[in-house]
């Protein structure tokens, strides 16, 4: 706890204190010192402001009288003027003249008024009923005996009583104050004269009143209303002031004393502000003349006062620190020495007494403080023994809790583990002992599970290994009584045993084994059916809490719900694993069929199918086998897992040979659950299958129309029987693998077929080829001969003979083109013919051909034009060739046109000679045009038994020109003659490869 | 004794109070000492010392305003010459003046037309409505306000003067100056007064002296004539001229003509005038606006009557003449 300082609360407080009881004394005095000088200010303003008001309200007064009295005075009556008698009397009738007489006399008098008191503009006479009789107005014609009827107007009313009036204040012009003044006449008769009086004379005293800066004065009429205010705007306003303050209070002020205190009134003026007000009173009238300056005006003496008392208000101030400070700190000293002494009691130190001799109720109080020391040093010795008993039953309690707590939390480690294991029990059953060991404070735990039948150890715990030696002696056992698990099972409830030694059925030898005396079991209880038991021995005899068994019950039920989780998790487990299988077949399935249809390579689509069938069906190795009927073995043609030393052994199987050499025997699947096994498998490859550890084998034949065509064998490291569904799988993947075995067999069929055939035409263009050689040189020395004897080399031939022997020649010619064309067209289907190339000019070959049927066309008289450009390129080809495909087309197309004309036209057209032959033939149909080109076709068969011709001339044209790399057409329309064109390259560099 | 040092201590402090309060009130009594104001005098006089301007130092005196010390002025008058107006007042606008006196109608107008913000106070304007010099007698607007010298007012007493001083008269002149548009108001109530008096009434403007006097031609022998104030002076001289020839009665706006041989005048009195506006020049040098100050009506009218001129005349001047005169002339 901190000690306070000289600044200590206690300080504060006291010299606050003071300073507020001085300070406000000096505050209070001053303010009040203040007070009175700002009254008395104020009064000394309102003192003169009220001279001014008395003054002012003095002259109007004096003013207003001296009007009345000129008036009073010099409207008397005819009979008082001393004057009158000498207006003419004597030539007018007594009264008549004294009537007009006196007419005229007012007049004179009123005239003489108006310049006299120029505050007076106008002067009427009434008579005794109030009728106007006379009027002189400073400004107007006088006017004499208007009679207007005045006698309801106040102003009559009034000085009719005898009394002098004064009307309220009206204005001319809107600015010019006026009062109607009316007095009676005379002594006796009450006639009245009334007079229009300006206030200008007033209202210029009253604006020359000098009230100070902001202040002014004013005057109100007998209604309140103003009169007179030095600034004509506030006049214009025509104001009624009742509710001013400070008319009210001059009004309610009048009767009664006129003292300044009373007269002062601070109120809102007349153009607004706080303003000090004095008046003063127009007495016949009962006007008021108002001086006011503004309120503000009184503080201005006063700024020196303030001033000082603040400097004195400062000075005390100061003063009062001072003196606080020393007197507060008298007092605070012995109030520190006991709260020293109370800090120390605080602190437990209860020895020390306060010393303190101030003698006064401080000196009291430490002793106090004293007493209550020792007060405090009994009642702790007490409270300590309290406090132990209080301890001990909280430790008790929080025992309980601890237990309970405990309970909870193993609990829930055992679900946890639950949740986090829901493949295996193993872990939940080792949680269970545990934790049940741990809170039943037991020696050893041990869970056992039943299968209906025997019991099985689960979990242990905290076993010795003399325990574990009995108890795996023991187990699995039938329940009985001798063991505490089978006593529960048995009993399906839970089982006590307070001491194992006296109990005369237990198992004394695991009694003895594991040193335990007090044993508790409770069953697995899963339908009503026990699944198992946990059981708890404990080193001492003696019962378990009620606590505990519940907590086993508990760890009981939670295994039974940990076992079934793990069974319903692993045939959940197991129906996905075959659902997976049967996909997997699917896909692979649909691998082999796509497989199949796709590819005609049989050993491809072969080993596809042995390598999905033993991946589903998960065996180790697999082979597939044709058969080949007629020599009744098996070729070996796919295999998957097996090495090549297995390939080497057994290529090829016997009938009868392996479980695959079965099959041609059996015609169904064939099985061997263990080859090892002497006696049940005979093959060679027998050694090399064991030697590579696969001991099952089984195959299924590979059947088409009933027919093996073939064998599926697998083969498995583990023995056994193959199960039916991969049976049913392999054979599946055996109709597969005979599909494509037939579809490969198929094929290879087609291609054997096609092969001789294809070797069959060759050999028959050969044959053609040595043939034509064979016929063509015996025609050469035919047709040499003839020549020769024609030639009369031989002497003179008789024209008989002549004529036969150019017939002979003749025919011998057209034999020896017809052998010359078969030749070609062997030689081109016998790929045989090749191009010599040579630079060429197309013009010569135009002109050779021209040349060479010239004659022809001209037997025919037929016109023959060539047309070729002078400017043609050299290109380069087989010129013989190309000069042999010219001629035929032109040739033709002077052999089939009868009349007319034929024309050869040549020119270059991208970068190729375009060749042309047109003729005026009979023309091709639409249909000949596609078969013109074949071999030994003519459009018209009977046009060619007319004009002769082989008909391979243009299928011979049309491989030549291709050769070339270019291209052979016709057009033509029937009766309208043919055209045809081909086109070959400029430069040919080397031959086309398919002619 | 902290009381009694206290005291001493506020003893030795008094001096420095005095001298704050010293040095706080000084800028108050600095604020006093200002630059005399500055008062443009425009009038057609033929000197600086015209009665209206006589009249106005009288008045300002009287409220505390010292020539030399609080006012100066700045006198322009043209002798005569209307036509030199406009060019007089924009000088005294130029000059920086802080208001601008003016008597009778043209130098007002010049002035006003001269200036819209300098303060104009008039005299011997007879009707400053008639002139459109101000809006309304009681809120005249704008920068000019004055003392009227109540023509058109006086318009009917002065047939009324004229008629008693010379009751044989059946004809009156009226010649007013032709520039003067406060003249218009003022004729229509003579020649409505006129009917009511029995006189007939023949107003007549002029521009100038020359064409008066033509006009006085036809003036008979028991006509009379009516001369109003006006802006031209040398209207009422000739017709002094013509009346005292003719022996033709004729009545005047203000005593300074009975001087000259004036037979009878009635109306406000020039030095008069000048005193009256004073009131109102005051109140505009301490602040007040022109606006605010409604235009005076002349206080003081006045009779005055040269008995010669009436004796030469023939005229037996009545006793209400007489009783009435503030002024006679022998």
């Amino acid at each position: 706890m901190k000690i306070p300082g000289s600044g200590g609360r206690l300080f504060r407080k006291y010299v606050v204190v003071l300073l507020v009881l001085v300070g406000g004394v000096l505050m209070a005095s001053s303010l009040v010192e203040l007070y009175f000088s700002y009254r008395e200010t104020q009064l000394a303003i309102v003192r003169v402001e009220r001279a001014k008001a008395v003054a002012a309200a003095g002259r109007i007064e004096q003013f207003l009288k001296e009007v009345e009295h000129q008036v009073r005075e010099t409207t008397r009556t005819a009979s008082d003027d001393p004057d009158a008698s000498q207006v003419g009397p004597g030539r007018l009738g007594f009264r008549e003249g004294l009537g007009a007489a006196l007419a005229q006399q007012r007049e004179l008098d009123f005239v003489r008024v108006l310049r006299n008191v120029p505050a007076i503009s106008d002067l009427s006479h009434l008579d005794l009923s109030g009728k106007e009789q006379l009027r002189v107005s400073r400004l107007d014609p006088d006017v004499a005996g208007s009679q207007e009827d005045l006698s309801r107007t106040p102003k009559f009313m009034e000085a009719r009583a005898g009394k002098t009036y004064w009307s309220p204040v009206y204005f001319k012009n809107d600015s010019e104050p006026y009062v109607t003044l009316a007095v009676p006449v005379g002594k006796y008769a009450r006639e009245v004269t009334t007079a229009e009086v300006s206030l200008a004379p007033v209202l210029k005293s009253v604006s020359q009143i000098e009230v100070g800066p902001g202040g002014y004065a004013y005057v109100v009429d007998s209604l309140n209303h103003l009169v007179a205010h030095p600034d004509s705007r506030v006049m214009r306003d025509k104001r009624d002031l009742s509710a001013l303050a400070q008319v009210k209070s001059a009004r309610a002020d009048r009767s009664g004393s006129t003292s300044d205190a009373s007269a002062l009134t601070v109120a809102a003026g007349l153009g607004g502000g706080r303003m000090l007000a004095a008046h003063a009173e127009i007495a016949p009238l009962g006007w008021m003349v108002f001086v006011e300056r503004p309120a503000a005006d009184a503080y201005a003496p006063l700024r020196a006062p303030i001033i000082r008392s603040v400097i004195i208000f400062v000075l005390g101030l100061g003063l009062s620190v001072l003196a606080s400070l020393l007197l507060a700190r008298r007092m605070v000293a012995p109030i520190r020495v006991l709260q020293e002494g109370a800090t120390r009691i605080g602190a437990g130190t209860l020895d020390r007494p306060i010393e303190l001799r101030t003698g006064d109720e401080i000196e009291a109080l430490a002793e106090s403080f004293n007493r209550m020391a020792a007060s405090l040093k009994e009642s702790y010795e007490g409270l300590e023994q309290k406090v132990e008993a209080r301890t001990e039953e909280l430790a008790d309690a929080n025992r309980d809790l601890t237990e309970t707590l405990e309970q909870q939390t193993a609990t829930a480690e055992i679900l946890r583990v639950i949740s986090s294991s829901p493949t295996d029990v193993q872990p939940v059953f080792d949680a269970i002992v545990r934790s049940a060991v741990r809170l039943c404070d037991g020696l050893y735990g041990t869970a056992v599970r039943f299968d209906g039948e025997l019991m099985h150890l689960a979990a242990g715990h905290n076993w010795t290994p003399e325990v574990r030696r009995s108890l795996e002696e023991a187990f699995p056992m039938r329940p009985d009584r001798r063991m505490m698990a089978g006593r529960a099972i048995l009993a399906r409830a839970v089982i006590q045993v307070e001491d194992a030694l006296a109990d005369s059925e237990y198992s004394q030898h695991v009694a003895r084994a594991g040193n335990f005396r007090g044993m508790l079991a409770v069953p697995m209880m899963r339908e009503g059916s026990p699944v198992g038991a946990i059981v708890v021995n404990r080193d001492q005899p003696g019962s378990f809490s009620v606590g505990q068994i519940e907590l086993l019950k508990t760890f009981a039920d939670q295994a039974v719900i940990a076992v079934e989780n793990v069974r319903l998790f692993k045939e959940l487990e197991a129906r996905t694993r075959e659902l997976t299988r049967s996909v997997d077949r699917l896909t692979a399935l649909g691998d082999v069929g796509r497989a199949v249809s796709s590819s005609l390579d049989l050993e491809q689509v072969l080993t596809t199918i042995v390598s999905r069938a033993v991946q589903l069906s998960g065996v180790d190795a697999g082979a597939i086998y044709e058969y080949d009927e007629p020599a009744e073995v098996f070729h070996l043609r796919a295999t998957e897992g097996l090495p090549d030393e297995f390939l080497e052994s057994a290529p090829v199987l016997r009938r009868g040979e392996g479980v695959t050499g079965q099959l041609a025997v059996m015609l169904a699947p064939v099985q061997i659950p263990d080859i090892g096994v002497a006696g049940t498998y005979q093959s060679r490859a027998r050694d090399v299958l064991l030697n590579l550890g696969l001991r099952a084998a089984l195959a299924v034949p590979l059947l088409h129309e009933g027919r093996v065509v073939g064998g599926l064998a697998v083969n498995r490291r583990v023995p056994g029987e193959f199960p039916q569904d991969i049976v049913d799988l392999l054979q599946t993947f055996a109709t597969q693998s005979a599909l494509a075995i037939q579809n490969a067999r198929l094929f290879r069929e087609i291609e054997e077929k096609s092969r001789q055939l294809e070797l069959a035409s060759k050999h028959k263009s050969q044959f053609l080829a040595n043939m034509s050689h064979e016929l063509r040189t015996p025609m050469n020395a035919v047709l040499g001969y003839t020549d020769l004897i024609l030639d009369n080399i031989f002497g003179d031939v008789p024209e008989a003979i002549r004529d036969t022997l150019e017939r002979v020649k003749t025919n011998g010619q057209h034999l020896l083109g017809l052998i010359n064309d078969v030749l070609d067209l062997s030689k081109i289907e016998a790929g045989q013919l090749t191009l010599s190339l040579t630079d060429y000019s197309m013009g010569e070959i135009v002109q050779s051909v021209v040349s060479a049927v010239e004659s022809l066309a001209a037997e025919k008289k037929l016109a023959l034009k060539a047309m070729v450009p002078a400017d043609l390129p050299p290109g380069r080809g087989d010129e013989r060739r190309l000069t042999q495909v010219l001629l035929n087309l032109t040739g033709n197309a002077i052999k089939f046109t009868d009349e007319g004309e034929v024309s050869i036209e040549a020119r270059i057209s991208d970068g190729a000679f375009v060749v042309s032959v047109s003729d005026t033939g009979p023309g091709v149909s639409e249909a000949d045009q596609q078969t013109i080109f074949e071999e030994f076709q003519q459009a018209d068969s009977s046009s060619t038994r007319k004009k002769g011709g082989t008909g391979l001339g243009l299928s011979i044209s049309r491989r030549i020109v291709e050769l070339h790399g270019g291209r052979l057409w016709m057009e033509s329309t029937l009766g309208e003659g043919s055209t045809f064109h081909f086109t070959v390259p400029l430069m040919v560099e080397r031959q086309a490869e398919k002619a | 004794m902290g009381a009694v040092r206290l005291r001493a201590a506020l003893r030795s402090l008094w001096p420095a109070v005095l001298i704050l309060l010293c040095v706080l009130t000084l800028p108050a009594a600095a604020q006093q000492a200002r630059r005399p104001f500055r008062i443009g005098v425009l009038n057609a006089a033929w000197a600086a010392s015209h009665p209206t301007v006589e009249g106005l130092k009288a008045g300002l005196k009287e409220l505390g305003l010292e020539e030399g010390r609080d006012v100066t002025f700045d006198i322009r008058f043209t002798e005569g010459k209307l036509s030199a107006m406009s060019a007089a007042a924009e000088a005294l606008v130029k000059e920086g003046v802080d208001l601008i006196f003016t008597s009778q109608e043209v130098a007002t107008l010049a002035a006003k037309d001269a200036t819209e913000k300098v303060p104009i106070v008039f005299t011997l304007v007879g009707d400053p409505v008639g002139a459109s010099i101000v809006a309304t007698v009681a809120q005249p607007g704008g920068n000019v306000t004055g003392v009227s010298s109540l023509q058109t007012e006086l318009i009917a007493k002065r047939l009324e003067v004229l008629k008693t001083i010379a009751p044989a008269v059946r004809r009156v002149w009226l010649f007013h100056y032709q520039l003067d548009l406060g003249a218009t108001p003022m004729v229509s109530r003579a020649i409505e007064a006129g009917q009511r008096l029995k006189l007939e009434v023949v107003p007549k403007a002029v521009p100038d002296a020359d064409e008066l006097r033509r006009a006085l031609r036809e003036v008979r022998r028991d006509d009379a004539i009516l001369a109003p104030e006006g802006s031209n002076p040398e209207l009422t001289i000739a017709i002094i001229e013509q009346s005292l020839a003719a022996k033709i009665p004729a009545i005047f706006g203000t005593a300074l003509w009975i001087g000259y041989g004036g037979l009878i005048s009635y109306g406000p009195d020039y030095y008069a005038q000048g005193v009256q506006s004073a009131g109102l020049v005051a109140k505009i040098l301490r602040g007040a606006r022109p606006r605010d100050l409604p235009v005076e009506g002349a206080e003081k009218i006045d009779l005055a009557v040269n008995l010669k001129t009436a004796e030469l005349m023939g005229l037996n001047v009545p006793r209400k003449i007489l009783l009435r005169a503030d002024a006679f002339r022998r």
